[in-house]
């Protein structure tokens, strides 16, 4: 399930001549189309995830028992459920939590993951040494493992979960913020603010920072796609979101059994899940492109 | 030479030590530190002193670094410890529960090779032609749906709708013939290597595309290789090496795959067991399969790496 | 020559015209391009970098690249005409060709002997591969490569470039050709092998009675070797005809300004100059003539026709409107005022 390993990869080998900070930056213009879809359809997610509690009352537990399994009405847009529950509702709701949790752990992780890169990368020694074997050890049990050990200790809920994953991932993020400082440590107009007597924390601000923005952007961009994934895997599973609570996950986990009578019920949930997951990734692939060219 | 790359192994298994220690470490502080074993032993309804009482009897007060050494000793041994809810070692739980997932991931993985393999053959005659833009929107799709969802779907189609293949459960080869056996594990199967494959494919792709430029193309084609030769006997070898480390990396994406599409088709395999021993906080088991799966993942890292150094002639002399 | 009197051509291209394959604008790469090779004969093909001189080659050999074909013209080998696109018919068949960089041409991860039995195998499809094995051996102690049968296991990064090269040739040779490509064949090379290589390419032109087609834009490798040569500019021939003739009595500017480029012929003329510009880009030809641009003598007629490739001697051919009218032996003076009254 960590599927960002390989653009992982990918992305953290050193390119060739990392561009000054201005260059480097990623230019909106020119996406292509499909780009531009995927990010249409992610800023709706965010809005509708944000926005949910402000639009009309729609509450995804309330059970319509004279509509059980409906099929879409001008009611239920995509019907019910088997507890006559509002598909449409839950679908939004689930979505919701999904967001959060996903945005919960990317979050944690870029909290964690971009100051140690930088002092890492930038003061290296034996901070560097240690933290880049730990961030090796982390990243040699999948996430998804480290994660379900977490839990097996603690058995915290979703919020717990996602923070926890937040530190798992954060060596990804680490390990490209780190990659980029260093290359960055020794081009001219760094060595030029050093000796001009900038501070250390205004070198990070204003040199470092704006250097690695680019390559962590399209990092996020894939491990917001890759929490999504593992949070609707332990919701699925069972040990993630719990009824009655709702998430892309847990929409899913009635799925063995209602795939024969109303597949419609797994397939909406599906759909809106996969279409995020390749939006981001989409959005991350074109990213990688960008800051290729600069 | 060769002892060269004997010394070279040396080094990168003993450079792997002190990371499964580490992870060994750290997941005995999470599960035994941090988590509580004797409470959940003792039940919900135990008095804090039958916990107390259980604690010592599991060793459990003791230092931790302590209990840990004693751990990793017996592990040395072969030993993984108790499972806490099934009477029985760690190692013959994992045993038992080995050959279905080894089957089902070496199922996967050849599905997804062949896969990769044959399409990029197929696209290396005509890349950017029809065959190639589908594949590449194909892989950004297979790589977006996630393992249990894929297998979802495919029990939806190939087993609900198109009632051809059992929608979920496994059968040993003591209990029925080869082909029956087989016939569970190919949706598992499929699912996984689905995403395997796009992934690859993205690789493999990318790789092609630099290689079909090279000039020794060119030369092959001047003595008359034909296209499907150009790619096998020429381009490929050299294209081979991205796409061996990327399979050395998908070995994580396989231990989570598994587990997820074992879950969804009843499978009774390592992943089943690491589900219901974080579901039963089953601390020893659980630690146990940690172990294993870094050394899985290290393993195959290093054995990716391998292969790619001898892929190329070039380094396999220097080393 | 093996032959008495006038032979048959090896290869023999009339109007060989090549362009982009499609896309919204197609445009020709190399126009009107015609010559033949006589067996034993080393034809050399001189130009700039973009003066077409490889895609012409290419298309003799039957390898022109992915998105660029031959759109009109014949080529024909032995006599025998090839149709369409389809030079290579049977594999190994045709021409052989060689190229410029012996570093990248090579398999990097194929034992050098293995590269050199499969292009035998592939000509003569019932050898074991015994046999093929012995043939390579064969044919790499005829490029004088030492040692041979222990080189043979080795891998391409293991070889010098000029040994490379010597293996690229030995697989040009097992495809048994009449005609050889040969792209720029010490370009990439030491200057201490370059000779070696010319001498193992004429060597094997004298032996075998190998027709070959030696491409360069090194005039002094061109002039050492070859009787006849064409130069290109533009994707056109603009001069063709005996060595001697070209390289000493040049008729068209172009030309001229080349072999005024070169320090030793410089010393004799008093003056050593570099062609100022660069060959235009295909898809923005000037509509008259393609080197007016740059041309020292531009008239009004240059600008306004196309000039065609004229008789101007005995196998001698300029395509230049004011060629009979130029005289670059005259004090270079003149070239300055002729360049001062058109700007």
């Amino acid at each position: 399930m960590s599927k960002a390993n390989t653009h992982n990869t990918t992305s953290a080998t050193p390119r060739a001549g990392v561009a000054s900070p201005r260059r480097s930056r990623i230019r909106a213009l020119p996406l292509g189309p499909g780009s531009w879809v995927a990010l249409g359809f992610v800023l709706l997610c965010a809005a509708v995830s944000l926005l949910l509690p402000l639009l009309p009352p729609t509450d995804p537990t309330a059970q319509d028992t004279s509509a059980i399994l409906a099929t879409p009405s001008a009611e239920h847009w995509i019907g019910t459920d088997q507890l006559g529950r509002d598909l449409f509702s839950r679908l939004l709701w689930g979505l919701r939590t999904s967001m959060f949790a996903a945005f919960t752990a990317v979050a944690v992780a870029t909290a964690i993951g971009v100051p140690l890169g930088l002092a890492a990368g930038y003061h290296r020694g034996w901070f560097d040494a240690l933290t880049a074997r730990t961030a090796d050890t982390l990243l040699t049990v999948p996430a998804l493992i480290l994660l379900l050990t977490v839990q097996t200790a603690l058995q915290t809920g979703i919020q717990g979960q996602m923070v926890a994953l937040g530190v798992i991932f954060a060596p990804r993020i680490y390990r490209i913020v780190r990659t980029e400082t260093i290359g960055l440590a020794h081009k001219p107009f760094m060595i030029a603010g050093r000796m001009s007597g900038c501070s250390t924390l205004r070198i990070a601000l204003r040199y470092l920072l704006p250097g690695v923005r680019a390559q962590a952007v399209v990092q996020v961009s894939y491990l917001l796609g890759l929490a999504l994934v593992i949070e609707a895997g332990i919701s699925f599973l069972g040990v993630g979101v719990r009824p009655p609570d709702s998430s892309l996950g847990t929409l899913l986990t009635d799925a063995g059994t209602m795939l024969a009578t109303a597949p419609r019920v797994v397939l909406v949930p599906a759909a809106v899940l996969t279409a995020l997951i390749l939006s981001l990734n989409l959005l991350g692939d074109t990213a990688t492109k960008e800051t290729q060219h600069a | 030479m060769g002892s060269a790359i004997l010394r070279r192994i040396g080094l990168r298994a003993l450079s792997a030590i002190p990371i499964l220690l580490a992870v060994t470490f750290g997941t005995y502080v999470m599960l035994f530190s941090i988590g509580d074993a004797a409470a959940v032993v003792a039940g919900e309804s135990a008095t804090p002193e039958q916990v107390e009482q259980i604690r010592s009897q599991l060793g459990l007060d003791q230092p931790v670094l302590l209990q840990y050494l004693t751990w990793l000793g017996e592990a040395l041994r072969g030993d993984l410890g108790e499972s806490l809810h099934h009477r029985g070692a760690v190692t013959d739980l994992i045993a038992h529960h080995m050959p279905s997932t080894l089957l089902l991931s070496f199922l996967a993985l050849l599905i997804a090779v062949v896969a990769t393999m044959a399409m990029g053959s197929a696209v290396g005659l005509r890349p950017g032609g029809l065959l190639d833009r589908g594949l590449r929107g194909f892989s950004l799709l297979g790589i977006a749906v996630p393992h249990f969802l894929l297998g979802l779907l495919l029990i939806l189609f190939f087993a609900i709708w198109l009632p051809w293949f059992p929608a979920g459960g496994y059968r040993t080869l003591a209990e029925v013939g080869v082909g029956e056996m087989l016939s569970y594990l190919v949706l598992p199967a499929v699912a996984l290597g689905i995403s395997l494959m796009c992934q690859q494919m993205r690789t493999f792709r990318a790789s092609l595309a630099t290689e079909y430029e090279a000039d020794y193309v060119r030369t092959a084609r001047m003595k008359g290789v034909s296209g499907h030769n150009i790619f096998f006997r020429h381009v490929s070898r050299n294209a081979s090496g991205p796409l061996v480390t990327v399979i050395g990396l998908e070995v994580g994406v396989l231990i989570t795959g598994a587990l997820l599409v074992e879950v969804v088709f009843a499978i009774p395999g390592i992943g089943t067991l690491t589900l219901d021993s974080v579901r039963d906080q089953d601390f020893p088991v659980v630690q146990g399969l940690v172990a294993l799966f870094a050394i899985v993942v290290i393993t195959a890292n290093l054995v990716a790496d391998l292969v790619v150094l001898w892929l190329d002639p070039a380094a396999r002399e220097r080393t | 020559m093996r032959e008495t009197g006038p032979a048959e051509p090896a290869v023999r291209v009339s109007g060989l015209t090549i362009g982009t394959d499609r896309g919204p604008d197609p445009f020709t790469l190399v126009s009107d391009v015609s010559f033949s090779v006589l067996p034993g004969e080393m034809l050399g093909l001189v130009g700039e970098s973009g003066s077409g001189k490889t895609l012409t080659g290419a298309a003799v050999a039957g390898l022109l690249p992915r998105g660029v074909r031959r759109v009109g013209g014949r080529i024909a080998l032995d006599g025998q005409s090839v149709e369409g696109q389809r030079i290579r018919r049977r594999p190994g068949d045709g021409p052989a060709m060689i190229f410029q960089n012996p570093m990248t041409s090579l398999n990097p991860a194929v034992r050098i002997g293995d590269q050199v039995a499969e292009a035998v195998r592939l000509h003569r499809p019932k050898i074991t591969k015994r046999a093929a094995a012995a043939e390579a051996l064969t044919l790499l102690e005829r490029v004088e490569i030492t040692r041979a049968e222990e080189r043979m296991r080795q891998y391409p990064f293991e070889f010098s470039g000029g040994m490379r090269q010597r293996v690229m040739i030995a697989i040009a040779l097992a495809t048994g050709p009449k005609v050889l490509v040969a792209d720029e064949p010490t370009t990439a090379l030491d200057v201490t092998v370059q000779q070696g290589v010319m001498d193992l390419i004429d060597r094997l032109r004298a032996e075998m009675g190998l027709a070959v087609l030696l491409i360069s834009h090194d005039l002094a490798v061109v002039s050492e070797r070859c009787d006849r040569l064409l130069v290109m500019y533009a994707g056109e021939i603009v001069e063709s005809g005996a060595a001697h003739h070209v390289l000493h009595q040049p008729l068209h500017p172009y030309v001229d300004g080349l072999m005024r480029c070169i320090p030793e012929r410089a010393l004799k003329l008093g003056e050593l100059r570099s062609l100022p510009g660069r060959v235009p880009a295909p898809d923005e030809l000037p509509a008259g003539c393609r080197f007016a641009p740059r041309c020292d003598f531009v008239t009004d007629a240059c600008v306004s026709a196309h000039p065609l490739l004229e008789e101007a001697g005995p196998d001698h051919g300029v395509r230049c409107v004011r060629s009979k009218e130029i005289d670059f032996h005259a004090p270079t003076e003149k070239h300055v005022t002729a360049g001062e009254t058109d700007g």
